[in-house]
């Protein structure tokens, strides 16, 4: 099966294929054989061109997180329909993270803006977060007003990316 | 000493508060709001009384159930760690009045410092430098002008009514003053209301150096030398250290000596921060007190070897100062980094989730003063502070190195953190070179953004995608317990999708 992780950015598209401990993982276009493949409760084990890896991760319903001496990785998973589909890494961008209260709505509907301008700010736990065009674009509309609690997953600002 | 002491406060400072008792052979009292029923510091105090919900008004900042708290459990004394009620001199006030020993400085001494003009104006009194400046919001453009010249270029003009940086503009030239002054006055007028604007000199790449005093209840004082606390992101500190680069012995003296006499001003008892900023030449200026104990204040019990939790109970329970200026050096080195459930890749955006994984770094000099445990839930109620990492070194080198060593074993997975950004930070070759400054993280900014992925993290990307290695038996947190998903045996993640 095809998996799509969103990592730093950027879509990836991974497959696996196991037989027993060895796999060939496909990244993209070229293929990896990787050997010893071992698991054993958060830890994944194995080796590849030569070299023993080991990482522990924790995986979730949209996410994955990787860590090995000090360096961390996330994924997010995405659906393979959307995988292609850049409106929905911006759409994610303008998503509230964390519960909160809309503090402040910085500009009106209507205006046009360029990529990083602040659109709208969140007060979430004990501090103020900026919420910013993830492109040139137009901001359509606040779905919420100031005073407002918010919860993850809601959208915050609904905007439209510059065709072109 | 006390036979039992309530902690006011949760989180790591709570857990390193019941430490410090329990060494003294005090028993510790935990006080814990609704969500924090399951917290560390719950767990390793004596006993815990519930003061309420989340909202710190309805628990952690109620006095009349904290007072109340210390009363059933029949405590004699109540340390407020920082934040929180630590330096709320009306509570203090309540907590003497009660009957109780409060374990910070008399009230007074908490109320002068907390009003900012009150502070310098006590501090220029003892001979401490404050940041020249000019205020007076009826003077002319012209008497301005003169201030300026006299103050020495660049100024800052600066709201008097404000904060976060409105109005606030930097001049370094005679011919651009009257038109900052009018934008500011503008942005002013918009943002709070009163164009009242006024004028301080100016101080290019700061380095933020505090030093930590001790009093005891008779006014004998001594100084345990400097914390530099320059690296800091949106005027939060991120790393600690002392000594610092910038300060050697006579000049941690000089500063020591300022810090004392501004202390000593008010009556100041217990352990207290006198901060200061510190300009490229070395001139430093007076810039709050902090009338309590610090987070970062274990990288100078690393240094001194003094424990500052000991000592503000046995000044609280009426003991003399034991300690002597002249007995005090700085041996070796030590940093601290803070580690919070934030998103460095997310603009610092808090995070929640539940810790499924947590190796602590250990080894010789690593101290790791922290609220973890796996399973605990990091949620959104408090501030993102999960613990300090804090080593020791015999040289800054070698401390730096074993900071970096440190933070490549500690492992938080389940709530994001902020412990990869970190390392990127520690090994900057400008904090290496102890290049300092109240801007390192903006000027450093691209550096400290992460690497791209490599191909054998892809691939233990997809070996973990596409079997499941989280025990079954992971808690699922509630709202996603009931809908049937494939990956729910994964363990739950949905509140950082």
């Amino acid at each position: 099966m095809k998996e799509y992780l969103r990592i730093g950015g950027e879509i990836r598209e991974l497959e696996l294929i196991e037989r027993g401990d060895t796999a060939a993982v496909q990244i993209g276009d070229e293929t990896h054989e990787v050997t010893e493949v071992k698991r054993d409760g958060a830890e994944v084990s194995f080796t590849f061109g030569g070299k023993r890896y080991t990482y522990l991760s924790t995986a979730g319903r949209r996410s994955l997180t990787l860590w090995r001496e000090g360096e961390i990785f996330r994924g997010e998973r995405v659906e393979g329909a959307s995988a292609a589909d850049d409106a929905s890494a911006s759409e994610a961008s303008l998503t509230s993270q964390m519960p909160g209260v809309v503090l402040k709505l910085l500009l009106k509907p209507g205006a046009e803006v360029t990529a990083g301008t602040p659109l709208l700010i969140l007060e979430a736990m004990k501090m103020e977060h900026e919420i910013s065009a993830p492109s040139d674009g137009k901001l359509v509309a606040y779905p919420f007003k100031e005073g407002d609690r918010v919860m993850p997953g809601d959208l915050l600002v609904e905007f439209e990316a510059a065709s072109g | 000493m006390f036979k039992r002491v309530l902690i006011a406060n949760r989180g790591e400072i709570a857990v390193r508060l019941i430490r410090g008792c329990h060494e003294m052979g005090c028993k510790a009292v935990a006080v814990y709001s609704e969500p924090d029923a399951d917290a560390l510091h719950v767990r390793c105090a004596d006993e815990a009384v519930l003061l309420g919900p989340a909202a710190p008004a309805e628990s952690y900042l109620n006095f009349e159930r904290v007072l109340s708290a210390a009363r059933e459990t029949g405590c004699e004394a109540i340390h407020p760690g920082y934040g929180f009620l630590a330096e709320n001199s009306a509570f203090a006030q309540a907590v003497e009045d009660a009957g109780f020993v409060w374990v910070g400085p008399p009230p007074d001494a908490i109320n002068r410092m907390g009003l900012k003009v009150e502070a310098r104006e006590l501090a220029r009194a003892s001979g401490a430098p404050v940041i020249p400046g000019f205020e007076n919001a009826a003077a002319s453009d012209d008497e301005f002008l003169r201030a300026a010249e006299e103050v020495g270029w660049p100024v800052l003009v600066k709201a008097s009514a404000g904060g976060g940086g409105k109005g606030m503009r930097v001049v370094h030239e005679p011919g651009k003053l009257v038109a900052a002054l009018e934008a500011a006055r503008r942005e002013a007028e918009k943002a709070f209301g009163n164009p009242a604007v006024y004028l301080e000199k100016y101080i290019e790449r700061p380095r933020h150096i505090e030093i930590q005093v001790l009093f005891d209840r008779d006014g004998r004082g001594v100084h345990l030398g400097e914390r530099e606390c320059s690296i800091q992101r949106r005027h939060q500190k991120v790393v600690e250290e002392t000594p610092s680069p910038g300060v050697d012995a006579e000049l941690r003296a000089k500063m020591g000596e300022a810090a004392l006499a501004i202390a000593a001003s008010v009556g100041y008892v217990g352990a207290g921060t006198v901060e200061f900023i510190m300009a490229p030449d070395r001139s430093f200026y007076f810039l709050e007190m902090n009338t309590r104990l610090q987070v970062e204040h274990p990288v100078t019990e690393m240094v001194y070897g003094v424990d500052l939790v000991h000592e503000q109970l046995r000044i609280a329970s009426g003991e003399g100062m034991t300690l002597k200026q002249e007995e005090l050096t700085p041996r070796g080195h030590s940093i601290e980094v803070r580690v919070c459930a934030e998103d460095a890749e997310a603009n610092f955006l808090p995070q929640i989730g539940r810790v499924e994984v947590f190796r602590e770094p250990g080894g010789p000099g690593v101290r790791f003063d922290s609220c973890l445990y796996e399973g605990w839930e990091v949620g959104p109620d408090y501030d993102p502070l999960l613990g300090k990492l804090i080593v020791y070194g015999p040289t800054r080198g070698a401390a730096i190195a074993r900071l970096q060593t440190a933070l490549r074993r500690t492992a938080v997975l389940g709530v994001t953190t902020n412990l990869p950004y970190l390392l990127r930070l520690v090994g900057h070759p400008a904090l290496k070179a102890g290049e300092l400054h109240t801007g390192f993280i903006e000027e450093h900014a691209a550096d400290l953004a992460p690497p791209p992925p490599q191909t054998p993290e892809l691939i233990a990307a997809a070996l973990a995608l596409t079997k499941p290695h989280v025990a079954a038996t992971t808690a699922v947190s509630s709202a996603e317990r009931g809908i049937p998903s494939p990956w729910d045996y994964l363990g739950d993640w949905s509140n950082t999708g």
